[in-house]
C-alpha cells in the first residue's frame, strides 16, 4: 500500500454508482429470484404467445413480452439470474482456489514446479473452451457441473498466471527476507506474508471474470452444450427465440441485452475495484 | 579562441514552469548563459538542478503535459527560438543543434537497424538517397571510430557494447552538421575507460568542425577534462560561471566551493568526506531570495530576502552571490 | 534458429497428440462408445461387428493405438448422419473458417489499431476515454446475441444484408464485424498500455530529438516496438478467437468448421466432431507455432 489515505480518498470520489447498484442487484435478484419474478417462469400460457414488450405495444402486465410458450420473458430473465451468477461463483470458486494454490505454489518453489505448472497454464489457456463442452455435451451430456468444469479448467490457468507472477515480484522484497533470515518455514512465509498481499489482485481478478464467465456459459448454452432446458437460462432464451427474430424480436434481444448490462456493470466495477486498490495492476 | 566571434547561443532569462497534482514551480529559474562556436560549456550541478530541463528547452522538447516555457529567450544564430512555430522548430532539431542523451542502452530504437536510424536523419537533414546515403552512414560511423562500419549499418543496436551505442548515437547526432551539441550526460553510464575515449572523440570532432558543445555532468574530471567554461546550476539558476580552472582554482559561489570540496581528493587525507549538510529545495517550494541560503555556510540576512542579481566580475567570472556585491 | 523451429514443431505435436489423447478418453469413458459412432437404427450383429473391429473389448491403450493407426492413413471414421467419411466433411468446411477468422482479424486490427494508438498518444483525453469505453464495451457484449442484433437490423428490418449463408462480400460483412469487435476489445487495451510504456522510452526522446515528426516518431518508432506483446497476445489468443468463431459462424449459418461442430453435436455425429476438434486444434497449435517463428522476425534482439 503505497499510497496516501488522501490520495485513496480522491479516487473513491469516483465511485461508479449505478454499475456497482447493478452488481449489489443482480446479487439480491439472484437469491431472491423466485420471489421476484411476477410471473412463473415456466408457466405455460398459449393464450399470451409472443406478446411484444410494454414499450412496443404491450401492456405492463409483461414488461418485455412473452415467448412463444406465452411465458413472461421478464420473469423468465429474472429466474436466469440465478444460473448465470450460480455458474460464475462455481466457476471462480472453483477454478479460482486451484489457480491461486497452484500459482502460489509455482512462484514460491519455482524450478520445475514453476516450469510444469506455467507450461499446463499455457496449454489450458489456449485451449478453446467451447469445443471441449461440445465434446462433453455429447459424451456425457450437458449440465450445470459440466459448464463449470470446462470454465473452471480455463480459470484456474488464468489465476494461476496472475498469482505467480505477484508471488515473484513479492518473493525478493526485504519483509520476506527478514523472515526468513528469522527462520519461517515456506508454508507460513505464503500464508501469513505474500497472501494477504496479493488479496487485492485476486478480489480485482474475481469481479473481472464474473464477466467473462457470464458470456461464455450463455455462449455455450445457447450452443446447446451448456445448462440444458426447461431451466431458464439467458443463453438459451437466446437460442429458443432465434426462430421467431423477425416475428418476436425481443425473446431474443432482451436476454442478450440483460447479458450485456450485468457483464457491462461487473467489468466497470472490476476496473474501478483496480484503480482504486492498486494502479500498478496492469496485467490484471 | 578569437574573442571578437559572436555566440553561436544566447539564452536569456529562461523561465520553464513545471507542474502538476503536486503543485507548480520553476524548474529553470531564469537562466542565461551563452556559448560561442567550438567551446565546450559544461552544465554542472547535483540532480534535480534543472541541468537536463534547460536542454530539453533550449530545444523546446520539456514534457508537454506538465512543462510550460514561461519567459526568455533562446538566441540561435540571431533567431529566438521561443518564437519559432512547431514545423519550424523541427527544422533546427539534428539540423542546426543535436542532442545525445545519457543512457546508450536505451536510446536507440531495438526493432531498427543502426543504419535504418542513421538513414533516417541522413535523408531528413541532407536528402540523400540510395548509395549516396550509404556511403555517408558509413562515413559518420567511421568518423565515430566504429570498426567495419558496413557491417554496422545492418545490425541492430543490440549487437553493440555501451560505448559502442554511445558513439552511433554520436553518428546520427552528427548526420545534419550541427552548430551545436548538447550532451546530456553522455558519460555517465559508460565504464571510465570507455568514457576516456569517448570524450577524446567527442574533443576531436568539435575541432573538426567547430562545434559548441553544450555539456551537462555531475562529474568534474569530466569538467575538467571537457570543458573550456563551467555554469553550476542550482535550483533551476545558475549560481556562477566561469573558465575552467579559474572556477577550480578559485570558486566565487558558496555552492561552487561546496561542490568542489565534497569530490573526495586522492592526494589530500581528510578525516572524514565533507557533505553539503541539507538538501537542495523542492522546485514546488515557494521562493525567497537566494535558493542556496539556507544551506549557504557564509549566509547572510540579505541572501535570505532579495535574490542576488548576477554581476560580472574582472577575471571572467559571473557569480550571483551577495558576497560579491559592494 | 532450425533448433528452435525443430522444438516448437516437437512441441506442436505433443499438443496435437494430447488433444486426441483427451478426447479419445471422454469418447471412451461415455459407457457405451459404440453408441457414439453407430447409427441408432444398427443391428445387434453391426454393432457385435463394428466392437471386434475397433477393438473395444481390448485394453485402452491398444485402442489407442488402432485409433491413431487409421488416423494416420487418413481414416477418421464416417458420418452417422450423412455416412460420407468425415474427412470428406470436415476438409471442405475448413476453407471457410479460416478465411471468416482472417476477415474478422482484419476487422479487428482495422478497429484497434488506430483506436490504441490514439488513445495511448491522447492519453487522458478525448481519444483515450472513448477507447477505453469502446473496450470496456467490446468485451461485455456476448458475441452471439450482437450477431443476432446486427442480423435484426440490418438483415431483417432494413434489407440491406444478407442474414446467413455464404455468397458474395456482403455475407462476409456481418459475420466478420462482429468477429472483429470481439477480439478487438483486448487488443486496444494493451496496444495501449504498451504505446504507453514504449513512449516513455529513451530511444524515443531521441528520436524527437532528430527533428523528425511527430506521426513519424509514433506509428515508425513506437508502434512497431508496441506490437511485439500484441503479435504474442494474438498467437496466444487464437483459441479464444477460434471459439468466437464457432458461436459466430452457427448464428449467421456460416458453413464452416464451427457450424459442422455444432450440427454434429445436435445429431450426436461423434466422429465428425471428434475430426473437428482434433483440425481445430491443428490450426491453433498451428498458428501458435507460426507466431513464435514470426517473433523472431518483429524482434530482431530474438533472432540471435
Amino acid at each position: 500500500m503505497t499510497m496516501t489515505s488522501t490520495r485513496r480518498f480522491a479516487r473513491l470520489r469516483r465511485l461508479p454508482l449505478l454499475p456497482l447498484a447493478m452488481v449489489a442487484a443482480t446479487v439480491l435478484v439472484a437469491l431472491f429470484a423466485d420471489v421476484l419474478a411476477p410471473h412463473d417462469p415456466l408457466g405455460i400460457n398459449p393464450a399470451a404467445r409472443q406478446m411484444p414488450p410494454v414499450f412496443a405495444g404491450g401492456s405492463w402486465e409483461h414488461p418485455l413480452g412473452t415467448d412463444r410458450l406465452g411465458r413472461d420473458v421478464f420473469s423468465r430473465i429474472v429466474l436466469g439470474t440465478q444460473i448465470s451468477l450460480g455458474v460464475a461463483v462455481a466457476t471462480i470458486l472453483l477454478g479460482g482456489l486451484i489457480g491461486t494454490v497452484l500459482g502460489l505454489v509455482a512462484g514460491y518453489r519455482g524450478g520445475w514446479i514453476d516450469a510444469l505448472v506455467m507450461r499446463s497454464a499455457d496449454g489450458f489457456l489456449a485451449f478453446p473452451s467451447i469445443l471441449l463442452a461440445l465434446v462433453l455435451a455429447v459424451t456425457v451430456g450437458p449440465s450445470f457441473t459440466v459448464v463449470v468444469v470446462v470454465l473452471a479448467l480455463v480459470l484456474w490457468a488464468r489465476f494461476a498466471r496472475l498469482v505467480r507472477g505477484e508471488v515473484l515480484a513479492i518473493k525478493e522484497r526485504d519483509y520476506i527476507l527478514l523472515a526468513r533470515v528469522a527462520g519461517a518455514g515456506g508454508a507460513y512465509i505464503v500464508w501469513r506474508h505474500i497472501l494477504p498481499n496479493i488479496l487485492n489482485t485476486l478480489v480485482v481478478l474475481c469481479t473481472l471474470q464474473v464477466g467473462w464467465a457470464i458470456i461464455v456459459e450463455a455462449s455455450l448454452t445457447f450452443l446447446g452444450a451448456g445448462v440444458p432446458p426447461p431451466t431458464p437460462t439467458w443463453g438459451g432464451m437466446v437460442a429458443e427465440g432465434l426462430d421467431y427474430i423477425e416475428s418476436a424480436w425481443w425473446i431474443s434481444v432482451m436476454p442478450g441485452l440483460a447479458i450485456l448490462l450485468v457483464v457491462f456493470s461487473y467489468n466497470t466495477v472490476g476496473d474501478w475495484l483496480r484503480d482504486v486498490l492498486d494502479p500498478q495492476l496492469r496485467n490484471v | 579562441m578569437t574573442q571578437q566571434a559572436q555566440p553561436i547561443l544566447q539564452v536569456r532569462n529562461l523561465v520553464t514552469r513545471i507542474g502538476g497534482k503536486r503543485g507548480f514551480g520553476n524548474a529553470v529559474d531564469d537562466v542565461s548563459f551563452d556559448l560561442m562556436p567550438g567551446e565546450t560549456l559544461g552544465l554542472v550541478g547535483e540532480s534535480g538542478s534543472g541541468k537536463s530541463m534547460t536542454c530539453l528547452s533550449v530545444l523546446r522538447l520539456t514534457p508537454p503535459a506538465a512543462t510550460h516555457i514561461t519567459g526568455g529567450q533562446v538566441i540561435f544564430d540571431g533567431e529566438d527560438l521561443l518564437r519559432k512555430t512547431g514545423a519550424e522548430m523541427r527544422g533546427y532539431r539534428g539540423r542546426r543543434i543535436s542532442m545525445i542523451l545519457q543512457d546508450p542502452m536505451r536510446a536507440l530504437n531495438p526493432v531498427l537497424t543502426v543504419g535504418e536510424q542513421i538513414f533516417e536523419s541522413l535523408r531528413l537533414h541532407r536528402g540523400l538517397r540510395g548509395a549516396a546515403l550509404r556511403e555517408a552512414a558509413c562515413e559518420l560511423l567511421e568518423r565515430v571510430r566504429i570498426p567495419d562500419p558496413a557491417a554496422g549499418l545492418s545490425a541492430y543496436p543490440h549487437h553493440f557494447s555501451g560505448g559502442m551505442r554511445q558513439r552511433v548515437v554520436g553518428a546520427i547526432a552528427l548526420a545534419g552538421n550541427p552548430d551545436i551539441l548538447i550532451a546530456d550526460e553522455p558519460t555517465t553510464a559508460l565504464d571510465v575507460t570507455v568514457q576516456a575515449a569517448f570524450l577524446d572523440l567527442l574533443k576531436s570532432i568539435q575541432r573538426q568542425d567547430r562545434l559548441g558543445i553544450l555539456f551537462v555532468t555531475h562529474d568534474f574530471a569530466v569538467v575538467s577534462r571537457m570543458c573550456d567554461r563551467v555554469a553550476v546550476m542550482y535550483a533551476g539558476r545558475i549560481v556562477e560561471t566561469a573558465p575552467t580552472d579559474m572556477l577550480f582554482d578559485r570558486p566565487r559561489h558558496p555552492y561552487t566551493e561546496s561542490l568542489l570540496r565534497s569530490v573526495p581528493d586522492v592526494d589530500r587525507r581528510e578525516e572524514r568526506l565533507y557533505a553539503i549538510p541539507g538538501q537542495p529545495p523542492s522546485v514546488f517550494a515557494p521562493r525567497t531570495g537566494c535558493p542556496f541560503a539556507p544551506r549557504c555556510p557564509r549566509a547572510m540576512d540579505r541572501c535570505r530576502q532579495e535574490t542576488p542579481p548576477t554581476r560580472r566580475l574582472d577575471d571572467g567570472h559571473e557569480v550571483s552571490c551577495w558576497l560579491h556585491e559592494e | 534458429m532450425t533448433r528452435l523451429i525443430l522444438s516448437r514443431l516437437v512441441q506442436a505435436l505433443a499438443t496435437l497428440l494430447v488433444t486426441s489423447l483427451i478426447v479419445f478418453v471422454l469418447a471412451r469413458s461415455s459407457g457405451s462408445p459404440a453408441d457414439l459412432v453407430l447409427p441408432t437404427d444398427a443391428t445387434p450383429a453391426e454393432r457385435a461387428l463394428y466392437i471386434e473391429r475397433m477393438g473395444l473389448d481390448r485394453p485402452i491403450a491398444e485402442q489407442y493405438l488402432i485409433f491413431l493407426r487409421d488416423a494416420v492413413q487418413g481414416d477418421f471414421g464416417v458420418s452417422i448422419r450423412t455416412g460420407a467419411p468425415a474427412t470428406e466433411l470436415v476438409f471442405d468446411r475448413v476453407g471457410r473458417t479460416l478465411l471468416l477468422a482472417t476477415a474478422g482479424l482484419a476487422v479487428a486490427l482495422l478497429i484497434s489499431l488506430p483506436l490504441g494508438v490514439m488513445a495511448a498518444v491522447h492519453r487522458g483525453r478525448g481519444w483515450d476515454r472513448f477507447s477505453m469505453g469502446f473496450a470496456l464495451l467490446g468485451q461485455s457484449t456476448p458475441a452471439f446475441w450482437l450477431g443476432i442484433v446486427l442480423i435484426l437490423i440490418f438483415a431483417v428490418w432494413l434489407r440491406w444484408l444478407p442474414s446467413s449463408g455464404v455468397g458474395g462480400w456482403q455475407h462476409y460483412v456481418l459475420p466478420s464485424l462482429v468477429l472483429g469487435w470481439s477480439i478487438s476489445a483486448g487488443i486496444v487495451r494493451l496496444l495501449r498500455s504498451s504505446m504507453l510504456e514504449v513512449l516513455d522510452a529513451e530511444f524515443i526522446k531521441l528520436a524527437r530529438t532528430k527533428g523528425l515528426r511527430e506521426p513519424v516518431v509514433v506509428w515508425k518508432h513506437a508502434l512497431r516496438n508496441a506490437l511485439i506483446p500484441v503479435v504474442t497476445f494474438i498467437g496466444f489468443m487464437y483459441g479464444v478467437i477460434i471459439a468466437s468463431g464457432v458461436v459466430i459462424e452457427v448464428v449467421f449459418g456460416w458453413p464452416g468448421l464451427g457450424y459442422l461442430a455444432y450440427e454434429s453435436t445436435l445429431w450426436r455425429d461423434f466422429p465428425v466432431l471428434q475430426l473437428s476438434v482434433l483440425v481445430y486444434t491443428a490450426i491453433i497449435v498451428g498458428i501458435n507455432f507460426l507466431v513464435d517463428v514470426s517473433y523472431g522476425l518483429i524482434d530482431p534482439r530474438i533472432r540471435t
